[in-house]
């Protein structure tokens, strides 16, 4: 035997409740390394001892061979005096002290092996639908109170078998501390209840054969998954997505589709190799993808849109029952619009009840709900939609800590809430619209989970600068009755913030922000934005042509009114008129004649220079959607129409960049003016709008050539766009900082929101605040 | 020849303001105190009385269902109801644009008259003063108005339970203007709701209604008086959207403009709030004097000083307190 030496390796971020210990315990043994692993407040310590070509080979494994669900924010390395003698390698109990520093980490889909587990006759897991290990199952969702140990999750209710005991104590177990394990012997069950939510007498192959009955004669299921309920109908069967759909009042936004296979799912959607292993990650999320058009999907599952979000099962009673049905089932968060996912039965009782016909259910609680995340693949990089189950929350290391806790409140719609202390940075999985109680409720909770877990209160605060924002009034509350600091930061900057913040990025770059609306300076409603922005303030630079919104909010809801302010900047209403406008866009000459009223009035018809309104009146132009049902339609029905034209066909709408910046629409409006209602093309426009969109902004790109480039706002989950976008700015280009985790649509104001402040209060001290 | 118009001399104190006075006003108020001619209405009360004051203008001075006469009246008049008062006194002052027809003021004041006649109340004093073109936009008017307490509601009593009624449906008046305002031609709009409310208050109060607090759902409309009772009281108000009347016709005129109606003015309609044991017999009375009166929530302990509004679809939302401007808040 060679020289011994010994090294102290202390480890943080993501190392808790993800088998580390175990994983380095067999690492040791593999290595024949004696000492012992533990997890503390901080995180995990190793000592461990033995020729210096085993410890070489363990800080390798620690570096590459990590288990799937770990992640490691920080590796330190001190050598020890060796201990003479040593002949084991342990696992050393927890310490009780407060896990603060420790990370909750996010739910996982079944791992292969659990999966197998369940498919095996000869296992004790044979088709039991709560199979779990310590690479998969539950986290975030079954969490009470950290350190993440049993009697801390909801699982403390279930007293383990001999037999799970023992693998839960043997550190050569696959289950070697999974806090979830359980088997048919002691662990949850399932529950079968009729429409009324009554419970019926019922063994769990019973409840699955239920649940398949029911979706095959047409009916809609509520079955309780991983972080909520979701609605489940067959995805093939006309009139069950009309009735879900009628039920949920829910009439055009599209629903997901969950299969039981990735070759189930080639026969719905088509997709790159990028997508197939976005599809099939362990992540699980739902993937819009492209429909095929012999896809045997419904028609009402995505009216009048050439996608469709797809997702795989991500726990065994998912893959049980997507295995018995053998078919697409619809599968959407219950909740009504707007709202956090349901996750007890007495909410889905109360708040949706004559939705479904039967509920499969079970008794093992979820505490913290948590919805599907979202994303699409876009030039072979996923762009996140919704970042909630199996991202989030989401960790990111500062290098310089913080002296008192931050909390950004992010924006008013799609609202995510993040937070820094110490030196971590904690992003909340999606939480929802503030406009409704329940969401506001579950903002607040989100909250004081994230308070009572890490023991923080916050001391800064970061909003938006729109003060009706519920977050803003919440914010603006809550600093004066905590007496805690304020920043406030633009809808716009924070949009360019957040992307700059997933890259540690703080000096300059030219930020293109496109989206519906966001308060700017002096009031104004701003939303198509192109600045030159770094961590501390921005400069608008370009920014589309404003145009009156005539009602305000109506006009986000009907784009025909969008169009209707742009033709009246440069006709006169007969002359509108006279061209036969009112008819193209579905309205009579009166309803014309009064908009026009209210817009030369100016009555509740601010202006603002949305490049989201624009992508609404050019969809209204293009006679593909005059009545918005759900957010972003009017740009997915125009990428739809685009797909008929090749890029080289689109009409020639383009914007024109002005001396002071201005992104001048004046010759787009001409040629559709001179088109008229009876030439315009649907594919042609929409093609040519959004192919010359992407020539302008790849010009004003090239007017700042230093600059790397931040592409955010809702108008940028456009596909066609951004692949537009990527042939325009060609091989050259300067730096694109992509969002690989960042959602760009308001998900992500919080964090913008909060790498302004971080920066604030490292750079200025603690006493810097905005009001 | 007597001038058409209003002329700066009218407001002089000598003779043309006194022929004014006394062809115009006099004619038209004419009542026993204001026939004394005295430097001061001399009043005689006996217990509680009401007092209040408020001043008037409007763009157009003449709309569907009313006009600046009709809403100097019954503004300040109602303030009184509202209190539980009866309106009795009132003064009037009026500030009046030089070059104003006189036929204008004729019908102002006519439109004064009658609206007292409902109340049964008397101007028993005033004054008018005229300015320079340009100096005011028209004519505005001022009313003060006391009268005897005969029920003192106060939002003061307010109290969780308490249900709270609506005498008819809301937004008439702001719809009324929106669609009036110059050079709008909109068919179909509804007419303003601007009404007397005391006639309504005596018959609740003579069919034995003790109502905790009334309010004209005046400026902010609906949605303000809800709120502030709300705030100072510091108890939550839970209404019922599916309960809530609006006319077609107001609705028709929110749609187009992209105003909320529960935020529009009203003239003539007021929230009541009483005890769970008379809400019934309140609405009854109140619906055979206004068919379109209603039950549109109550108060409760939850959600203290916030106006919860619970949707058709069973969800429930905020109802804010009316903001100058809205800006949207979708991205
Ligand atoms: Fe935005
Ligand atoms: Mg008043
Ligand atoms: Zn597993
Ligand atoms: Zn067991």
């Amino acid at each position: 035997m060679g020289k011994l030496i010994r090294q102290k390796i202390t480890l943080t971020g993501t190392v808790q409740g993800v088998g580390f210990r175990p994983f380095v315990f067999r690492c040791a043994d593999k290595l024949g390394l004696t000492g012992s692993v533990l997890n503390d407040a901080s995180g995990v310590t190793i000592e461990a001892q033995g020729t210096p070509s085993a410890l070489d080979a363990l800080q390798h494994d620690l570096m590459h061979s990590l288990p799937p669900l770990a992640m490691v924010d920080s590796r330190a390395t001190h050598p020890l005096a060796i201990k003479p003698g040593e002949s084991e390698f342990t696992i050393v109990k927890s310490r009780d002290e407060s896990a603060h520093q420790v990370a909750i980490a996010s739910d996982q889909a079944s791992c292969k092996e659990c999966l197998a587990d369940v498919s095996d006759p000869n296992s004790r897991f044979f088709r039991y639908p709560f199979t779990n290990c310590t690479n998969c199952g539950p986290r975030y969702t079954i969490i009470r109170d950290l350190p993440y140990d049993r009697p801390n999750t909801v699982m403390s209710k279930f007293e383990m078998c001999p037999e799970c005991l023992r693998a839960y104590q043997d550190p050569l177990n696959r289950r070697y501390h999974a806090q979830p394990i359980s088997c048919p012997n002691c662990g949850p069950k399932l529950i079968w209840r009729d429409g009324e939510g009554k419970a019926q007498e019922c063994q769990q192959e019973q409840c699955i054969a239920r649940a398949r009955q029911l979706l095959l004669d047409g009916k809609v299921l509520a079955l309780k998954g991983l972080g909520g309920y979701h609605l489940m109908c067959d995805a093939t069967n006309p009139q069950a997505v009309a009735r879900l759909r009628q039920r949920k009042h829910r009439p055009a936004k599209p629903l997901a589709v969950m299969v039981s296979n990735r070759a189930q799912a080639e026969s719905l959607v088509s997709g790159d190799p990028e997508e197939w292993q976005m599809l099939t990650s362990q992540l699980r999320p739902i993937v819009i993808m492209k429909a095929r058009d012999s896809s045997v999907l419904a028609k009402q599952v995505a009216p009048d849109i050439d996608r469709v979000g797809v997702f795989l099962p991500y726990t065994p009673l998912h893959q049980l029952l997507l295995d018995a049905v053998d078919r697409p089932l619809v599968a959407t968060s219950a909740n009504r619009s707007g709202e956090p996912v349901i996750h007890k039965l007495s909410q889905l009782m109360s708040k949706l009840e004559g939705i479904f016909d039967g509920v499969l259910d079970h008794n093992r609680p979820i505490e913290n709900p948590c919805d599907d995340s979202v994303v699409q693949v876009v030039n072979g990089q996923p762009q996140w939609w919704r970042v909630a189950r199996g991202l989030a929350p989401l960790y990111h290391a500062l290098e310089q800590p913080l002296e008192r806790p931050i909390l950004a409140v992010g924006a008013h719609q799609k609202n995510r809430l993040s937070v820094a202390f110490g030196n971590r940075i904690v992003h909340s999985p999606h939480i929802g619209d503030l406009d409704n109680l329940e969401t506001l409720g579950y903002f607040e909770r989100t909250l004081t989970q994230v308070e009572s877990a890490y023991q923080i209160k916050p001391q800064a605060l970061v909003r938006d600068w729109h003060p009706q924002y519920l977050s803003s009034q919440w914010a603006q509350d809550y600093s004066q009755t905590h007496d805690a600091s304020l920043y406030q930061v633009q809808h716009h900057h924070a949009h360019v913030l957040a992307v700059m913040a997933e890259h540690k990025y703080s000096t300059s770059v030219l930020g293109f922000a496109f989206d519906g609306t966001g308060l700017g300076e002096s009031n104004q409603l701003w939303g198509g934005e192109v600045l030159v922005a770094d961590v501390d303030s921005f400069e608008r630079r370009y920014h589309l042509k404003p145009v009156r919104l005539i009602g305000s909010e109506k006009a986000i809801q009907q784009p025909y009114r969008v169009a209707l302010a742009m033709l009246f900047e440069y006709l006169p209403l007969n002359t509108v008129l006279a061209q036969g406008w009112a008819q193209h866009f579905g309205q009579s000459e009166t309803q014309v004649a009064q908009l026009h009223q209210v817009w030369q009035a100016g009555i509740n018809a601010p202006y603002s220079n949305s490049m989201g309104r624009l992508f609404d009146a050019m969809a209204s132009f293009a006679g593909v959607c005059q009545q918005s049902q759900f957010d972003g339609q009017a740009g997915m029905r125009l990428e739809a129409a685009a797909s008929a034209c090749s890029t080289e066909q689109g009409e020639r709408l383009s914007l024109s960049i002005k001396e002071d910046g201005l992104l001048d629409s004046s010759d787009l409006m001409a040629r559709l003016i001179e088109l008229g209602p009876n030439q315009i093309d649907a594919a042609k426009l929409a093609r040519g709008f959004i192919e010359n969109l992407a020539n302008t902004m790849a010009s004003i790109a090239a007017l700042h050539p230093k600059l790397p480039l931040v592409f955010s706002g809702g108008v940028m989950q456009n596909r066609t766009l951004l692949a537009a976008l990527h042939r325009a700015l060609g091989e050259h280009r300067q730096r694109w900082l992509w969002p690989e985790n960042t959602p760009v649509n308001d998900s992500c104001i919080a964090q913008g929101q909060l790498w302004y402040a971080i920066h604030r209060e490292t750079t200025h001290g603690a006493i810097a605040n905005d009001n | 020849m007597k001038p058409k118009h209003i002329q700066l001399s009218h407001g002089g104190g000598g003779d043309e303001t006194n022929q004014l006075i006394r062809d115009l006003f006099f004619r038209h108020f004419n009542n026993d105190i204001l026939a004394q001619e005295e430097d001061a209405a001399r009043l005689s009360f006996n217990g509680d009385v009401a007092f209040t004051t408020d001043s008037f203008t409007v763009t157009p001075m003449f709309f569907n269902g009313g006009d600046l006469g009709k809403i100097a009246i019954a503004g300040t008049t109602n303030d009184l109801a509202m209190a539980g008062a009866k309106p009795e006194y009132l003064s009037c002052g009026f500030i009046i644009e030089e070059g104003l027809p006189i036929e204008t003021l004729e019908k102002v004041v006519a439109s004064m008259a009658a609206e007292l006649q409902t109340n049964q109340a008397k101007i028993v004093c005033g004054d008018t003063k005229v300015v320079p073109k340009g100096a005011a936009d028209g004519l505005f008017i001022n009313t003060t108005g006391v009268g005897h307490c005969h029920s003192k509601p106060s939002w003061k009593e307010l109290e969780a339970g308490d249900v709270l009624l609506i005498s008819r449906d809301y937004g008439r008046h702001g719809a009324c203007l929106l669609a009036e305002r110059e050079g709008f031609d909109l068919s179909g709009a509804p007419d303003s709701d601007c009404a007397s409310l005391w006639p309504t208050v005596e018959k609740l109060l003579a069919a034995g209604i003790q109502p905790v607090a009334m309010r004209d759902a005046t400026r902010g409309g609906v949605a303000a008086v809800l709120n502030e009772w709300a705030h100072a009281r510091q108890l939550g108000i839970s209404v019922d959207e599916s309960q809530l009347p609006v006319a077609p016709e107001t609705q028709g005129v929110c749609e187009l403009f992209g105003f909320e109606p529960l935020e529009l003015a009203n003239e003539g309609t007021f929230v009541l709030a009483v005890k769970p044991a008379q809400a019934e017999q309140a609405l009854a009375l109140l619906q055979s004097i206004q068919p379109s009166a209603a039950r549109v929530g109550e108060l409760v302990e939850a959600h203290a000083g916030k106006v919860v509004l619970t949707t058709p679809w069973n969800s429930k939302r905020y109802m804010e307190m009316p903001k100058g401007e809205l800006l949207p808040r979708i991205c």
